[in-house]
């Protein structure tokens, strides 16, 4: 497993390589032992690292490579996930997060979208828990890359204190 | 009976159906939960728990991510609906990881289950 850590002051965890569950158990382990966080920051982090982590897992394409970092800046934690996805994925994605951004009560429409869920229909909660994580400070952009699409998201967490 | 031993984003599972009693505990991230707990939902289609009986559920909680979430309530609004006023459902929880209180909130959420829940 390709593994970059403390690179520098401001970088809590770099990755860059396959992603597995391998990488998302290591991630989590890595922010619960910082003792650069408090423990409100950390459960925050780690909540939206195991959606981002378990996302790439279950949807990447062409290739499990991507790019994974938690970075202190100046207070604000800015976490960053990049990976290859088919065109396909990328436009379901932006469509949900513009459904997302439309939603006055985040919290109300994960728990109607859970209400909905059955043994034959599941809804797709990561994107929603993500962006009520952290309070809508979330930027997806994407581009192509030879034949593929690399999409990333920035996500910022303010009030780490 | 079903035994599962934990990993670090799987949980330990002992379910019991002889002692009317199921524990779960730890995380539950990881990237195919439906196969984790195929095993348990194709037992809870056949189960109700016998007359004059209680089923007890003890979960402490770890970490879930929302795939998990969705299965696990599922999961309990069966069991629940499959036997009304038998199942006793009761949450562990850290007390520094306040976060945790609410995914409990969300795993019972619409299941029609009342949990207990303890500080630790």
């Amino acid at each position: 497993m390709a593994k970059k850590s403390d690179i520098s002051n401001k970088y809590i965890i770099y990755y860059e390589g396959e992603v597995d569950e391998a990488v998302l158990v290591f991630f989590i382990k890595k922010i619960s032992d910082t003792k650069l966080l408090p423990n409100r920051s950390k459960s925050n982090i780690k909540f939206i690292l195991i959606e981002l982590i378990t996302n790439i897992i279950s949807h990447y394409s062409s290739s499990s490579h991507g790019v994974i970092s938690v970075e202190d800046n100046e207070g604000q934690i800015i976490i960053t996930s990049g990976n290859y996805v088919s065109e396909t994925n990328l436009k379901r994605i932006e469509s949900n997060l513009d459904v997302v951004k439309r939603i006055k009560n985040v919290k109300d429409h994960y728990n109607e979208q859970l209400k909905s869920v059955s043994y034959d229909k599941s809804v797709n909660l990561g994107l929603i828990e993500i962006y009520n994580r952290c309070k809508g400070n979330l930027k997806l952009s994407s581009k192509q890359i030879g034949k593929n699409l690399f999409i990333t998201f920035k996500i910022k967490l303010n009030d780490i204190n | 009976m079903i035994l599962i031993e934990a990993k670090e984003n799987s949980p330990y599972i002992c379910l019991d159906p002889s002692q009317n009693y199921m524990i779960m505990k730890g995380n539950s991230f990881m990237a195919n939960p439906s196969q984790f707990y195929s095993s348990l939902n194709t037992w809870l289609m056949g189960y109700r728990v016998p007359d004059g009986e209680m089923f007890r559920i003890d979960i402490t909680m770890g970490y879930y991510n929302t795939s998990s979430i969705q299965i696990m309530n599922l999961f309990l609004k069966t069991i629940n609906q499959n036997n009304p006023g038998k199942v006793n459902l009761k949450f562990f929880i850290d007390r520094e990881e306040e976060d945790l209180a609410e995914s409990a909130n969300t795993l019972v959420f619409n299941t029609g289950l009342t949990p207990t829940i303890e500080l630790f």
